[in-house]
């Protein structure tokens, strides 16, 4: 048996009958978080090619699913990727019911995982981007569920992935066929630029991050932070992926440049507009942008280990972005200004501090890696490490405004509070997101896992 | 022969951006659908080829239903004699950039490589005029029918082909579902 059918098979199955459940407010939560988690754990640590008993039955499940004449793989390389995107995915699936993101959450949810780990599984990789292209449709059902007004920044993000497919297809064909490596300048720099066009898209390099902040303020925070996520995190194992298997690549200083270049900018788009941001719900993502930017310098600066350093903010920011999500997915009910911290107190510090964590402040979820690359960055104090600290000290003084104007009045008489439910699930993942931050080797074995996969990308 | 398949690719991507009423659209995106297959058995088999008219006809089918089903009124986009300008310009343009092997792809045909850049360039157009769903995706249809017809010559399997179609049929059932399922745009505003 393949591993990976049985993995498409249950997520078929769990897709139809969260579908079917969809207009039960715990019950779909509850199935596809305890799924997705299984699911996460199987991809992760399943003996795969080789026999086993399970009850008394021998069994082999196969790494390799053939499909249309093409092979899907579960290997060392992207294991650990789907299994994140389970795990994450279990994360938000559990907290779900608390915020009600919608009835299409589960179900496109599902959907989404599914699509995006044939993206990480298809051999060859290359033809990854279509099923980015057709994860990007199912995130759109997460982002506008029934009922819910229609948004152009949807479109743009369809267009937008649908333009990331065409360059990565077209580069892949050129790296398969026309033979480039360094030695071919002419031809490497139409793949480089082809490729770049291709992952500035995939990992929300500003200006292609726009649909982003389009969408913000109009669709649940929750299913945004999800979206974010997934899509960001599959761009980033993909843009890995490519680095480990050409070797061209990885010697060539012009990439590393631009992924540290394009790293840099997104640090300093990203802090300053969050930092002269009037709104609460776009703040979350130009942080995230600051965050991902980090990652982005973590790769190309060729530290001794950035790919760990990049895998492990990859990690800590499902936790901040889950807690933003849940935070202000709770808050929504009381809005986001002047006495929303009053009215819903744990919910607004959630939120406070899952954008405390995304921007790496101490004792929390996101700072010993931040602490990581400062470390490695400070070896030869360079414009990164500065930029790094400066980002932090700006995201800090901003998060701590919103928190003075959300706190520093009375809330008005209509407001509406968050159920209980909503409030323990809110404090629960705010002592996960600080006792993250304290104990932070709790992530390293999946770092670990993910790093040995990516072999040529080691110290 | 095959000058017949690209006479009705630039036809058909003129006039998707000049012609205002949805339902005509779709016609016309069909008509497209069956000159890209046409110029894609150029270089596949044309049983293979004829993947992308079945497909196609699906996705018209898909946005025929929606359009049917819709109150929305169309979405005139800039107005038609701009549009008819910028169509002419950039066709323009397009004819002058597919006269070159522009994507540097070995074995293709002539007017594959001039039918790709016509398609891909309307479709931008296309894409940067409207913001209506379903003429955002009547763009982005015709992006990607421009970047088959030369990715066809390059990469035959059936896996590929059969993928990309179900793009097609995917964006057509998300505009579907934006138009009839979620609150379009437009009466989302009128009730605020």
């Amino acid at each position: 048996m393949s591993a990976l059918a049985f993995v498409f098979f249950l997520l078929t199955v769990l897709a139809v009958v969260t579908l079917a459940l969809r207009r039960r407010a715990y019950l779909p939560f509850a199935i596809a978080s305890v799924a997705a988690a299984m699911i996460g754990l199987f991809v992760l640590f399943a003996p795969l090619d080789e026999a086993i008993s399970l009850i008394g039955i021998p069994l082999r499940l196969d790494s390799t699913w053939q499909i249309l004449g093409r092979p899907m793989s579960l290997d060392p390389q992207n294991r650990a990727g789907v299994g994140f995107l389970f795990l994450a995915g279990a994360l938000f699936f559990g907290l779900g019911w608390a915020v009600s993101p919608g009835r299409s959450f589960v179900p496109a949810g599902l959907i989404a995982l599914a699509l995006l780990t044939g993206a990480l599984t298809i051999q060859p990789f290359l033809f990854a981007a279509i099923f980015l292209e057709l994860a990007a449709m199912a995130c759109v059902l997460i982002l506008i569920p029934p009922g819910s007004r229609s948004e152009r920044g949807v479109l743009n993000l369809l267009v937008l992935y649908s333009m990331a497919m065409m360059a990565i297809l077209f580069t892949g064909w050129l790296l398969e066929n026309a033979g480039v490596t360094s030695v071919t300048p002419d031809l490497a720099l139409r793949v480089i630029l082809l490729l770049g066009l291709g992952f500035v898209i995939l990992v929300f390099v500003p200006p292609f991050h726009y649909w982003l902040p389009s969408i913000a303020d109009r669709v649940s925070p929750y299913s945004l932070a999800f979206v974010a996520i997934i899509l960001q995190s599959s761009g980033l194992f993909f843009l890995l992926r490519f680095l480990d298997n050409f070797a061209w690549m990885r010697s060539d200083p012009l990439i590393s440049t631009a992924i540290e270049a394009a790293g840099i900018l997104m640090i300093i788009f990203g802090t300053l507009v969050a930092v002269a941001q009037k709104s609460f719900l776009k703040i979350a993502v130009y942080i995230l942008i600051a965050d991902i930017g980090v990652s982005l310098l973590a790769i190309g600066a060729n530290l001794e280990i950035g790919t760990e350093i990049a895998l492990g903010l990859t990690s800590v920011r499902v936790i901040s972005l889950a807690l933003w999500g849940l935070g202000a997915g709770l808050m929504s009910k009381s809005g986001y200004l002047s006495g929303a911290g009053r009215a819903a107190p744990v919910a607004t510090a959630a939120a406070l501090i899952g954008l405390l964590s995304l921007a790496g402040q101490p004792l929390t979820a996101g700072f010993p890696w931040r602490w990581a690359i400062l470390d490695q960055l400070g070896e030869n104090i360079g414009i990164g490490a500065l930029l790094i600290t400066l980002s932090m000290l700006a995201i800090v003084w901003a998060v701590l405004r919103w928190a003075r104007v959300l706190y520093d009045s009375e809330p008005a008489e209509d407001e509406t509070l968050p159920v209980v439910a909503g409030r323990v699930a809110a404090a629960l993942l705010v002592a996960i997101c600080l006792l993250w931050g304290i104990f932070p080797q709790l992530g390293m074995p999946w770092v670990s896992q993910a790093a040995v996969g990516l072999v040529n990308l080691g110290p | 022969m095959s000058w017949i398949p690209l006479v009705l690719v630039a036809v058909t991507a003129f006039a998707l951006i000049v012609v205002e009423r949805p339902g005509l659209q779709i016609a016309i995106l069909a008509v497209q659908y069956a000159a890209v297959a046409w110029l894609s058995s150029l270089a596949l088999p044309s049983q293979v080829a004829a993947v992308k008219v079945v497909a196609g006809m699906i996705t018209c089918g898909v946005l025929a239903l929606t359009v049917a089903g819709s109150h929305a009124e169309d979405d005139k986009g800039s107005g038609r004699e701009f549009r008819v300008i910028a169509a002419i310009l950039i066709l323009g343009a397009a004819i002058g950039l597919g006269r070159t092997n522009w994507m540097r792809i070995p074995d293709i045909q002539p007017e594959a490589i001039m039918a790709a850049a016509i398609l891909m360039s309307m479709g931008l157009l296309q894409l940067g005029l409207f913001r209506d769903p379903l003429r955002v995706c009547i763009g982005l249809i015709t992006l990607l029918n421009g970047f088959e017809i030369a990715y066809a010559v390059i990469e035959p399997s059936l896996a590929i082909l059969a993928l990309l179609a179900s793009v097609h049929i995917g964006l057509a059932m998300v505009v579907s579902y934006l138009t009839l399922v979620a609150q379009p745009e437009r009466l989302a505003e009128d009730g605020e």
